[in-house]
């Protein structure tokens, strides 16, 4: 794995902002500029060989501004290894498709677009996936409140919403 | 065949359907019986669990994420005790290791009974149906004299269990697996040499080894296509390295092969639970670290220690370190995992489920044009779907 860092910083450079590891878990931090060309050379290139993209996801953050950072999750099927390759995307801002990389990444793209917002180019089919196709917002983004919606039922009763139920602590 | 636009029916199969494993729609378009492409359309189960993670403390979150995978609860929990437990760098005591091994092989085999039940329910063999049933009545038996509930026992916490097996249960146990083999060859009697069976499976829904590189599948589907990928054996967890099992492996990738492989699982699975079973030892099942787990009832009453630890698990909860943090369990689906970020609260920052079905049900996509109709049921029938982990 230590090579691998090496490798991608000496061909890379500039455009690997940062490396960090967690409980053996690497993460690689590029900027938009660097995204496909990293992550086609960490799956094509046979040392590294991450033929595998694992997961495509996504995590919202307010603080020091509005973005989300994009983490693709690759994985080895040789010898096992994992690496994590992030990239922050600032509210509005647009990220290239690895579609082309790998099909299977389609959904997830959508999943991203649905749940974060993060508009994607060069996706062959654009749209929803898991909210409504009618929905505004995007929900998993953290300044979109969690709400409640009490279904009446009959007779005009009003089952308890989880607020009422699970205390704030 | 001809190739003329004006031949296309729209057909839907839509989400309320016997067939589908869940409320799955596929928007289908044929051409005479023929499909010539298929889209599957999912989020009809979304229930927002990932942001309701998001607002609960991590005792809370096992309740939520149980119900994902409803077929193997255990395995979610496994997933997501095993991220927090590496995060904080807790020890798990060995009698729960292997507690949970067995209980993790358990759910797999109900899962695997019920997944052949209701293949061939949709074949219209209702009595293979009704024998799968029964068997996994006498597992669910053992999750309900164990903790109370069937299908999600619910007695994983971080750090262990939170309660033992009852004294019955090596018993009965061992009761259930004299028994099983029997059931099994009953099975394999009516499916494996079927006439029926092999007709509408084999050559059906072929996904390739290269599919499932480019679509991101795993568990039984890649097992088919050739590649002995087993999280239990890639990247062991609760101590499978110190078991013997072989991972079945078969090459041709169609439907056929997959009910292959999931049958061969199941017979892996009891002689793990016979080796788990030989391992146990007396012990505790919870971790003594009291930063982590709650102190047993009976210290309630000695010891103020362990009334301000309760205090504070019951309200606060746990803090693990800030980090990010990816585990994964081999469900009966495939693999499962648990991104964790963690910003060092008592509520995960975010906590996401990477669901091996999701890219099962995307995989279709491409592996149904060119079957017939009535193939589309078997196919999505042996990929096994659990739409509650695809929408979450």
């Amino acid at each position: 794995m230590n090579d691998t860092i090496e490798q991608l910083k000496s061909r890379f450079g500039s455009r690997i902002v940062d490396v960090a590891e967690c409980c053996g878990q690497t993460t690689v931090e590029v900027d938009k500029q660097g995204l496909k060309e990293v992550l086609s050379y960490l799956k094509n290139a046979p040392v590294p060989g991450f033929e595998v993209l694992m997961d495509l996801t996504g995590i919202d953050y307010l603080f020091p501004t509005k973005q989300t950072k994009v983490v693709y999750w690759l994985h080895n099927p040789t010898n096992y290894s994992r690496i994590r390759v992030v990239i922050f995307v600032p509210r509005e801002e647009v990220l290239p498709s690895v579609t082309d990389l790998w099909e299977g990444a389609d959904w997830y793209e959508r999943e991203l677009f649905d749940l974060f917002g993060v508009r994607i180019e060069g996706h062959p089919d654009m749209k929803r996936i898991l909210m409504p196709d009618d929905w505004v917002g995007h929900p998993l983004r953290k300044d979109y409140q969690l709400t409640e919606e009490s279904v009446e039922f009959k007779h005009g009763v009003m089952p308890k919403i989880p607020s009422q139920i699970i205390p704030h602590v | 065949m001809t190739g003329d636009p004006n031949d296309i029916m729209e057909l839907n199969l839509g989400p309320q359907h016997p067939s589908t494993h869940g409320v799955l729609r596929l928007k289908l378009r044929l051409e005479g019986e023929v499909v010539v492409s298929a889209e599957p359309v999912i989020g009809y189960l979304h229930t927002g669990v990932e942001k309701e993670c998001e607002t609960r403390t991590y005792y809370q979150v096992f309740t939520l994420i149980d119900r994902l995978d409803y077929l193997s609860g255990p395995a979610e929990e496994q997933a997501f005790a095993a991220t927090v437990e590496t995060l904080m760098k807790v020890e798990v005591p060995e009698r729960a290791q292997t507690i949970r091994l067995i209980l993790l092989e358990l759910s797999r085999i109900a899962s695997h009974l019920l997944w052949a039940g209701t293949s061939a329910l949709e074949l219209n063999m209702s009595s293979v149906f009704m024998y799968c049933m029964a068997e996994r009545e006498k597992i669910l038996d053992l999750f309900e004299e164990m903790s109370g509930a069937r299908m999600f026992p619910s007695i994983w916490r971080i750090g262990g269990l939170s309660r033992d097996l009852n004294p019955e249960f090596e018993a009965n146990i061992k009761q259930f697996l004299k028994a099983f083999p029997d059931t099994w060859k009953d099975l394999d009697n009516l499916l494996t040499n079927n006439y029926v069976w092999c007709t509408r499976l084999k050559g059906i829904a072929v996904i390739d080894q290269e599919m499932c590189k480019q679509y991101m599948c795993t568990g039984p589907l890649i097992r088919a296509a050739g590649v002995s990928y087993d999280i239990r054996k890639a990247y062991p967890y609760l101590g499978y390295e110190n078991y013997q099992f072989d991972v079945p492996v078969q090459k041709e990738g169609d439907c056929y092969a997959r009910y292959l492989v999931r049958m061969e699982e199941m017979n892996q699975s009891i002689s793990l639970i016979y080796q788990g079973l030989a391992k146990l030892k007396p012990g505790p099942v919870l971790t003594s670290n009291r930063k982590v787990a709650l102190p047993p009832r009976i210290d309630l009453v000695r010891s103020m220690e362990a009334v301000i630890h309760h205090f504070k698990l019951v309200s606060e909860g746990i803090h693990p370190p800030a980090g990010d943090l990816y585990c994964a369990v081999e469900s009966a689906r495939g693999e499962l995992g648990y991104h964790l970020t963690s910003d060092g609260t008592n509520r995960p920052y975010r906590l996401r489920v990477r669901s091996p079905s999701f890219p099962h049900i995307q995989v279709l996509k491409k592996a149904l044009p060119g079957h017939l109709l009535s193939d589309v049921v078997v196919a999505i029938a042996s990929v096994d779907p659990i739409l509650g982990d695809v929408d979450r």
